[in-house]
C-alpha cells in the first residue's frame, strides 16, 4: 500500500464535502515534526491562492475555498499547475474514508519528517549558515562570492543546499575560514555591506574584489585596504539624510514596522 | 592555493581543543566501529586501537578504544562506550572547528547509534609561554595571580573557579606559573596528536627550567536526550561563545596585546 494519498483533480461542488472533517487531517499533520520547506503560491482556477507547503516528498495543500479551511495531501510528482485532492468518496463512507487519510497523511508526514532528517546534517546547515553570515558582509553576486570562495558556481549552489551533503577538501575548507575572517573584519568596520566598495580603486592600483578573489588570500592587505577604504568613506561629505540623522531627525516609522498586532 | 593566514588572533596561544559527548555506558559500540570508520575514513585515514581502565563500583574494567586520526595527526577521533570526542591541536577558528565536529556527529547519526546523551563538554587549553622577561603570571588578570609571601619566589600556582550560566557550566583554571614540570592541565587525557609549536616552545621552555602556565577552559552542559546531530550542534555553537567569553576574562592587557 502507498503512504501516499492518490491525487485527483478538484472540482468546486467538492467543496463541502471538505469542509466535513478538515481537523482529522491537520491533527495528522501537526502531530508529526515534519519540518516545513520554503512556502510556493500556486494560482487555481479563477486564480484561488493555494498555499503550499513541502515536508520531504510530500506537500501539504492549504486551499482557502470559503470561510471554513479544508486540507488536502498531494504527492510531489503531481504536476504543479494541477490542484491535487483528496478521492471523494460516497457519502456513507465518508467517515471512514477521512479516518483513512488522516492515518495516511499521518504515515506520510513521518516518512517526509525522516527523509528530512537523513537529508539535512549538521555539517551542512553549519555550512550553509557560515555562507549566509558571509553573504550578509559582503553582500556579493553569486557569481562574486564563487570567486571569492574559489569555486565554480555550480559547486557554490551545491554549498548552499543544506540537503547536500559535500566534503570539503583541505583547501577549500581553509579558504572558507579565510573568507569568514576577512567578512568579520569587514563587519567590525562597516555595517554596510562590502560590495558597496568591493570595486572602489586601492592607492596600489588594485580593488578589494581583486584581493578577494587572488588564488592566495592576503588578509594583511585586505585589512589595510579596508582602513584605506572606511577612512575615505568617512572623508567624503555627508548626504542630507545622514546630517538629518546626526541633528537627531528619525525616519517615521513605516506601517511595516507595527506589530502584527496593532 | 595558498594562504597567508593571521587566524583570528595574531600569535593564538592555543594548543588543544576537545569537543567531547559522554554517553551512558554502550556495550555494543564495537559493532557499529566498522561502519563510523568508514564514514570518517577520508578525514581520518588511521586507526589505533587501545584500552581504558573503567573503574565503576567496586570492580575496574577495561573497555576498547578507537582512536580515528587525520593523516597529519593534527586531528583525531576517540570513541569510547562511555565518551566520543574529537580532538584538535591545529585549529583556525571555531566555524572550522566546529564544522569538523558537525562531520562527526553526522557520521555518528548516520551510523544510527542511538546512544544517549548525558553530557557535552568543549574545552580549550592555552599554554603561556612568556615572552621578553615576563612572567606566566604577567599574562592573567589581578585577581587570578594569588599572593607571595615576602622574600618568597613563586614556583608553582594554580586558581580554579566554576561559572553557571544560562544552561552551561564553565570551568576555568589557570597555573601560573604552573606546577614544575607540568605541560598540560592535571586529569588531561591527550590524544598522541602533533604538537603545535607553541607546546614545543613550552616543553623547551620546561626543559630549560624556565616557567610556563596554562588556562584550562572546560564547558559543560547536561544534555539527557537520545542523539540527535543538529541539535547537538546548537549546543556546541552556544557552548563555544560561553568558553571564548570565559577565556577572555581571564586575559590581562599583557596578554591581549600580545595574542590578539
Amino acid at each position: 500500500m502507498s503512504a501516499f494519498i492518490r491525487p485527483r483533480t478538484y472540482t468546486p461542488r467538492d467543496a463541502t464535502f471538505y469542509q466535513q472533517r478538515p481537523a482529522a487531517i491537520i491533527e495528522a499533520a501537526e502531530e508529526t515534526e515534519a519540518p516545513a520547506y520554503p512556502c510556493a503560491h500556486l494560482l487555481l482556477e479563477p486564480s484561488t491562492p493555494l498555499l503550499i507547503k513541502a515536508s520531504g516528498s510530500v506537500v501539504f495543500v492549504k486551499h482557502c475555498l470559503t470561510a471554513a479551511t479544508p486540507y488536502a495531501l498531494r504527492d510531489k510528482s503531481w504536476p504543479t499547475t494541477a490542484t491535487a485532492v483528496i478521492e471523494s468518496a460516497r457519502a456513507d463512507a465518508r467517515s471512514v474514508f477521512w479516518e483513512q487519510c488522516a492515518e495516511q497523511a499521518r504515515e506520510a508526514f513521518e516518512h517526509a519528517a525522516t527523509q528530512q532528517r537523513r537529508t539535512t546534517t549538521a555539517a551542512a546547515r553549519l555550512r550553509v549558515d557560515r555562507l549566509a553570515a558571509i553573504q550578509a558582509a559582503l553582500g556579493f553576486t553569486t557569481q562574486d562570492l564563487a570567486a571569492v570562495l574559489g569555486l565554480s558556481r555550480p559547486q557554490l549552489y551545491r554549498w548552499l543546499d543544506a540537503a547536500d551533503d559535500v566534503r570539503m577538501q583541505d583547501a577549500k575548507r581553509q579558504r572558507l575560514a579565510a573568507v569568514e575572517r576577512v567578512a568579520k573584519a569587514w563587519q567590525d568596520r562597516s555595517p554596510a555591506p562590502l560590495r558597496s566598495v568591493a570595486h572602489e580603486p586601492l592607492a596600489n592600483g588594485s580593488t578589494l574584489f581583486a584581493l578577494l578573489s587572488s588564488d592566495a588570500i592576503d588578509e594583511a592587505a585586505l585589512r589595510a585596504a579596508f582602513d584605506e577604504l572606511t577612512a575615505k568613506l568617512q572623508a567624503q561629505p555627508k548626504t542630507l539624510s545622514q546630517r538629518l540623522a546626526d541633528a537627531g531627525f528619525k525616519r517615521r516609522p513605516s506601517i511595516r514596522s507595527l506589530p502584527s498586532d496593532e | 592555493m595558498t594562504i597567508t593566514a593571521l587566524g583570528t588572533w595574531r600569535q593564538p596561544p592555543l594548543v588543544y581543543v576537545v569537543a567531547e559527548l559522554v554517553i551512558s555506558p554502550y556495550y555494543s559500540l564495537a559493532g557499529k566501529v566498522p561502519g563510523l570508520q568508514d564514514r570518517l575514513r577520508s578525514s581520518f585515514p588511521r586507526t589505533l586501537e587501545a584500552k581504558e581502565l573503567v573503574v565503576d563500583g567496586a570492580k575496574p574494567s577495561a573497555q576498547p578504544l578507537w582512536q580515528l586520526m587525520s593523516a597529519d595527526q593534527r586531528l583525531g577521533v576517540q570513541l569510547g562506550t562511555r565518551a566520543i570526542s574529537l580532538h584538535a591541536t591545529s585549529y583556525l577558528q571555531s566555524s572550522d572547528f566546529l564544522s569538523r565536529w558537525a562531520e562527526v556527529l553526522d557520521a555518528i547519526q548516520q551510523a544510527e547509534l542511538g546512544a544517549f546523551v548525558e553530557r557535552a563538554g568543549l574545552r580549550y587549553v592555552d599554554l603561556i609561554v612568556p615572552s621578553g622577561g615576563k612572567g606566566p603570571g604577567d599574562y592573567l588578570v589581578d585577581n587570578l595571580k594569588g599572593i607571595v609571601p615576602d622574600g618568597a619566589q613563586c614556583t608553582g600556582s594554580m586558581w580554579a573557579a566554576a561559572f553557571q550560566f544560562d544552561g552551561s557550566i564553565v570551568n576555568l583554571r589557570a597555573g601560573a606559573p604552573s606546577p614544575q614540570g607540568m605541560l598540560l592541565p592535571p586529569d588531561f587525557n591527550a590524544l598522541p596528536l602533533a604538537k603545535p609549536a607553541v607546546m614545543l616552545e613550552a616543553e623547551a621552555r620546561l626543559k630549560a627550567s624556565q616557567p610556563i602556565g596554562f588556562v584550562d577552559t572546560d564547558c559543560l552542559r547536561e544534555i539527557g536526550r537520545v542523539f540527535e546531530a543538529n541539535e547537538l550542534l546548537d549546543h556546541y555553537t552556544a557552548m563555544q561563545k560561553l568558553t571564548s567569553k570565559t577565556f577572555k576574562s581571564a586575559l590581562s592587557a599583557t596578554a591581549r596585546e600580545e595574542w590578539m
